[in-house]
């Protein structure tokens, strides 16, 4: 039998799978959004060990607060509530020093991965927006979300999504900018 | 025109945070706005660093899903509705068993509603404490100032009764926990407030999804060990004396509210 079509099942209907005891179908939704999730977490200057076990925490308290799921909802923001929460508690544990040390270069922690100067050059630009920018960015290219979808993770109206959004795209622009005049 | 004006005029002043219902209206629809909102050509999907084997990162999933199928781990599994009635009623229970073992000896003088009016707000703010400890992990945090306004609460709360007139003097009872008696009544109680508070958090830990190693509890949870050991330190403990409440009862809050605080500041 191919496999192709239990891989195109929607994240919702996996995970409702899991929560009627498909065995498989919580590690085909984990294998699914891990590296994105594990990349979002290097990207907000996370350690390599502490990003994976983040990983894994979020997928554990997905797995344990399956039971409040209500299904027709979407599955993403719900997921990427639980990644945000657990990484604001990383970076209070951690204090917020060490956090902007290592993020003042972000491009260092990931060297090994870079594909091309680049890509260095963004993610250094991604690295000195704030906070609420960032998270903006992060969710809405690269992981891809809808601006009502990034509201719902950030608690944030769609309207303010946007506008943090906008500021966003057009501060990374200047400082890509100046990142190449140097 | 006015719109697309409108729209960008509004995104360059640094005080909005907010778009009008209109303008959001018209950046949805209007094909020369939409773009004030998107990636300007970054590629930023390529940026940033993916290096991690997902198939790798689930080797340990399966062991830690399997714990959460065992023993008391199933209570923290269940519905958050469920959790929350569950917590509730351990509480309940340890306070009806409190009251049934070591209940107060004093209770046919005791002031019944001057004492609801000590009591009740503890046992209340030990529910709500409770409560938000037991949040759960796809809402926000409960932002941090709440969470020591509720520590604080929890220690004014603890605190009052010392500060208020006693509740009787017919009871032989008030007689003791004062003088040289202060001191050996007033451990006892600071120990046995340490044991009931401990038995809060430990009930309603059991229930909490996330972390429960003692560094990473939220300080909601320590608001709960404050409210829980003062409330049920009042259903037991019959001394009235302003200075046996004070050294005995009031002290585990402040103690344990500035032992956390201490152990935050330094891990920080």
């Amino acid at each position: 039998v191919p496999d192709s079509a239990p891989e195109e099942a929607t994240d919702e209907e996996l995970f409702a799978a899991h929560v009627a005891g498909d065995p498989e179908a919580f590690e085909r939704l984990f294998v699914r959004h891990a590296a994105r999730m594990y990349g979002v977490m290097r990207q907000r200057g996370l350690e390599h060990s502490d990003s994976q076990d983040l990983v894994q925490q979020t997928f554990l308290l997905a797995h344990q607060a399956r039971r409040d799921f209500r299904a027709g909802s979407p599955l993403r923001p719900w997921l990427w509530t639980i990644a945000f929460n657990l990484m604001r508690k990383a970076y209070k544990r951690r204090g917020r020093g060490a956090r902007h040390g290592e993020r003042s270069n972000p491009a260092e922690s990931s060297r090994p991965h870079a594909a091309d100067e680049s890509q260095l050059g963004v993610r250094q630009a991604i690295a000195q927006l704030p906070e609420p920018q960032q998270e903006v960015i992060l969710l809405h290219w690269y992981e891809g979300l809808s601006f009502s979808e990034i509201g719902l993770v950030l608690r944030a109206s769609e309207g303010a999504v946007k506008v943090r959004a906008h500021r966003a795209y057009e501060k990374l622009r200047d400082i890509l900018a100046e990142i190449g005049g140097r | 025109v006015s719109d697309c004006e409108d729209l960008r005029a509004a995104l360059k002043r640094s005080a909005t945070t907010e778009l009008e219902p209109h303008l959001m209206v018209h950046a949805e629809h209007c094909p020369s706005c939409t773009g004030l909102f998107e990636d300007p050509g970054l590629e930023l999907r390529q940026s940033v660093p993916v290096s991690v084997d997902a198939r790798a990162l689930w080797l340990n999933m399966p062991e830690a899903l399997g714990r959460e199928a065992r023993g008391f781990a199933r209570l923290r599994n269940l519905s958050t509705p469920w959790r929350r009635f569950g917590a509730l009623v351990g509480l309940v229970a340890l306070g009806v068993l409190v009251w049934v073992w070591v209940g107060r000896i004093d209770r046919t003088v005791l002031p019944w509603g001057a004492f609801f009016v000590r009591w009740l707000p503890e046992a209340g703010l030990t529910v709500a404490c409770a409560a938000l400890v037991l949040r759960p992990p796809y809402r926000r945090a409960l932002p941090g100032r709440v969470a020591v306004a509720l520590l604080v609460l929890a220690v004014m709360a603890g605190a009052a009764p010392a500060l208020l007139p006693e509740l009787h003097r017919s009871h032989s009872v008030s007689l003791f926990g004062v003088e040289s008696d202060l001191a050996p009544r007033a451990a006892a109680c600071f120990g046995v407030g340490l044991l009931l508070g401990g038995a809060c958090l430990a009930w309603v830990a059991l229930f909490l999804q996330g972390s429960r190693r003692l560094g990473e509890l939220p300080l909601v949870a320590w608001a709960l060990f404050v409210a829980g050991q003062s409330s049920l330190l009042s259903l037991h403990c019959p001394l009235t004396a302003p200075l046996h409440l004070a050294w005995g009862h009031a002290s585990v809050g402040i103690v344990v509210a500035a032992a956390v605080g201490a152990w935050r500041a330094a891990v920080r």
